[in-house]
């Protein structure tokens, strides 16, 4: 399709297709840059975040023998901090957490349902028996955590006989025969999931499960004694 | 050396630059298929019209600068491993900085898996634009004239 020497020189020049290249090349390459450092960033969040996770439990109600009473309430305050050293933004979405306390009346055989139903902590010492006071699930907006930097959120959980009585009264009846609050001893766990700020959830319903995922991040600490 | 080997040697850089073009846009093609809410653009899904598009333009642009139809083809059948290694590139950058520990075979096996979709699109895409491209050169008639003189050229008016 070349054009012969004598006609070619009455033909144009393909100087503005080139520089035309030129110009497309470069426009892909600050593409094909922007999407390497995007996905690089992504991925440095999803490799360099860390979660810690400190536990309170407090007791408000005990009587003078240091039992619980049954209008007092048990309130677990949950401090999880955040560390993002990476250069993408996260947001803290879902938060899940556990709490179990020792069951003593359980493991001593004097309550045979809750001793069939509580979760179990396999050790070299034996089997230990842990009845699930809290159990919680939800969507939690606070403000992000930014790049290069870090983050501390609080949560409270509160159990008590109005609310949750279910959940209440094993308490009680735990660190009634504990001899009080203090005796038993607790387990906690906790699931963060935090969202990248910039990447856009996938929104195909036929959509490839690492594209639903990649956009978040999700850690846990402590032992979960259901899984 | 003989005249036939050093006119292909001549032709050997503009070759490599049209073959790395079409590579480069059909490497970047690939990645934001595969990842499209991490590329650049990011966006929830991939645009298939968008991507099209992309190939399409450098197809045609390629044609439009190639010498004739035997190199227009052979541009489209090199853009390939060029493609691999740009979509390598761009699988393997998040181990590159240092942030992340990932076993980079793993990633790119599983990139170019993905990503065979956007290959078989590819070449037929390049091959008929490329012959557009071409078509649109003769109609045009643009004759190759080296970029420097053009530009030298283009100074002077």
């Amino acid at each position: 399709m070349s054009a012969p020497r004598g006609l070619a020189s009455s033909r144009r020049s393909d100087g503005v297709a080139w520089l035309a290249l030129f110009v497309a090349t470069g426009a892909l390459l600050a593409l094909s840059i922007g999407a390497a450092g995007n996905y690089a960033s992504v991925m440095a969040a999803h490799g360099t975040t860390t979660v810690d996770a400190a536990f309170a439990v407090a007791f408000v109600g005990v009587d003078g023998d240091g039992n619980l009473t049954a209008s007092g309430a048990v309130v677990v305050t949950a401090s999880i901090g955040i560390d993002n050293p990476s250069p993408r933004t996260l947001r803290i979405r879902v938060l899940g957490y556990s709490g179990w306390i020792e069951d003593g009346p359980a493991a001593a055989g004097l309550n045979e349902s809750r001793r069939v139903a509580d979760d179990r902590l396999v050790g070299p010492s034996g089997t230990r028996y842990f009845y699930r006071a809290f159990a919680e699930s939800f969507e939690v907006d606070r403000p992000p955590v930014g790049p290069g930097s870090n983050g501390t959120y609080a949560f409270t959980f509160n159990l008590n006989g109005i609310d949750n009585p279910v959940r209440f009264d094993p308490v009680r009846n735990i660190t009634g025969y504990a001899g009080g609050v203090d005796g038993p001893a607790w387990n906690h766990w906790v699931r963060v999931q935090l969202a990248i700020d910039g990447v856009p959830p996938a929104s195909s319903p036929t959509a490839a499960p690492y594209l639903r995922t990649i956009g978040r991040i999700e850690r846990e600490e402590g032992i979960n004694l259901v899984a | 050396m003989s005249r036939d080997v050093r006119d292909r040697l001549r032709r050997l850089p503009r070759i490599l630059i049209i073959a790395g073009f079409l590579g480069l846009s059909l490497g970047y093609a690939v990645f934001e298929s595969v990842f499209p809410n991490v590329g650049f653009p990011a966006a929830g899904e991939a645009s298939l019209p968008l991507l099209l598009a992309v190939l399409a333009g450098a197809g045609f642009l390629a044609g439009l600068v190639a010498d004739d139809l035997r190199l227009a083809i052979l541009h489209a059948f090199l853009s390939f491993p060029i493609a691999l290694v740009v979509v390598s590139l761009l699988a393997v950058s998040p181990v590159l900085t240092g942030y992340v520990e990932l076993t980079s075979d793993d990633l790119v096996f599983y990139v170019l898996r993905l990503g065979l979709p956007i290959y078989l699109v590819a070449l037929p895409a390049y091959a008929v634009l490329g012959v557009a491209g071409l078509a649109a050169r003769e109609h045009l008639g643009l004759r190759s004239t080296p970029f420097r003189a053009w530009l030298r050229r283009l100074q002077h008016k």
